[in-house]
């Protein structure tokens, strides 16, 4: 399977999916954008074979199918 | 070293002063029990063992690499030509760790308290099989690039 790719400059990259930064700080808590920067606090990342998904700071588990999904349509 | 003067080197008897200097100059150049030796610039054996001990020592197997075994084990290395901002602390029996000088380090003293960089400045990838974990809040710093492979996870605490 992909990895997972993290950047201030691109956001996420997995596979042909690309979030940006933005739209990884708008849609998971824990994930700030701050003067063009990625910040990263109490979320987990887990690339785990077809089961690829990040866990909020609340608990709250976003799998990357379902985020492609609903911030890009994909 | 001493300065001897011996009677092949002189080609004739010494004399009792020459005698006596040979003496007072061993004597005083003499590492005698209990004195700390001292040496500059010296090349020593490669490996240093503990009294008595074969199997717990420090040693330089090989050049610009450093170990030091406990009990026949390898606890810590350092190898310049592997990664020379790695200190490897090894263990046979329970999993071993690095401490790395750029970036990474731990504290551990009376106060049990780790210690972290706030932002990740170099590109980083998870190791293979591998989970990691860092104290957040955390940065990546523009141009770089965190990767979490398959099978793998970053946690930020």
């Amino acid at each position: 399977m992909a990895e997972i790719y993290l950047s201030s400059d691109f956001g996420l990259q997995w596979g042909n999916v690309t979030i940006t930064p933005e739209e990884l700080a708008e849609n998971i808590f824990g994930i700030d954008f701050v003067d063009g920067l990625l910040v990263f606090d109490g979320v987990k990342v887990v690339n785990a074979p077809d089961r690829e998904y990040i866990t909020d700071s609340r608990g709250d588990r976003h799998m990357l199918t379902d985020l492609a999904e609903r911030i890009l349509g994909k | 070293m001493s300065t001897i003067v011996t009677r092949a080197g002189k080609g004739s008897a010494l004399t009792h002063t020459e005698m006596d200097a040979n003496f007072t100059n061993l004597n005083n150049d003499k590492y005698q029990s209990g004195n700390t030796p001292y040496f500059y610039s010296q090349y020593l054996a490669a490996y240093i063992y503990h009294n008595g001990d074969t199997d717990s020592y420090m040693g330089y197997p090989s050049t610009d690499d450093w170990r030091v075994v406990v009990g026949g084990r390898q606890a810590l290395r350092m190898d310049e030509g592997t990664d020379p901002d790695i200190l490897q602390l090894v263990s046979g029996t329970s999993g071993g760790g690095t401490v790395s000088s750029t970036g990474r380090h731990a504290q551990y003293g009376t106060i049990p308290v780790l210690e972290q960089a706030q932002t990740i400045s170099a590109n980083y990838t998870v190791t293979n099989t591998l989970n990691a974990m860092s104290i957040g809040p955390t940065t990546i710093a523009s141009g770089v690039t965190v990767t979490v492979g398959d099978g793998e996870a970053w946690t930020i605490v």
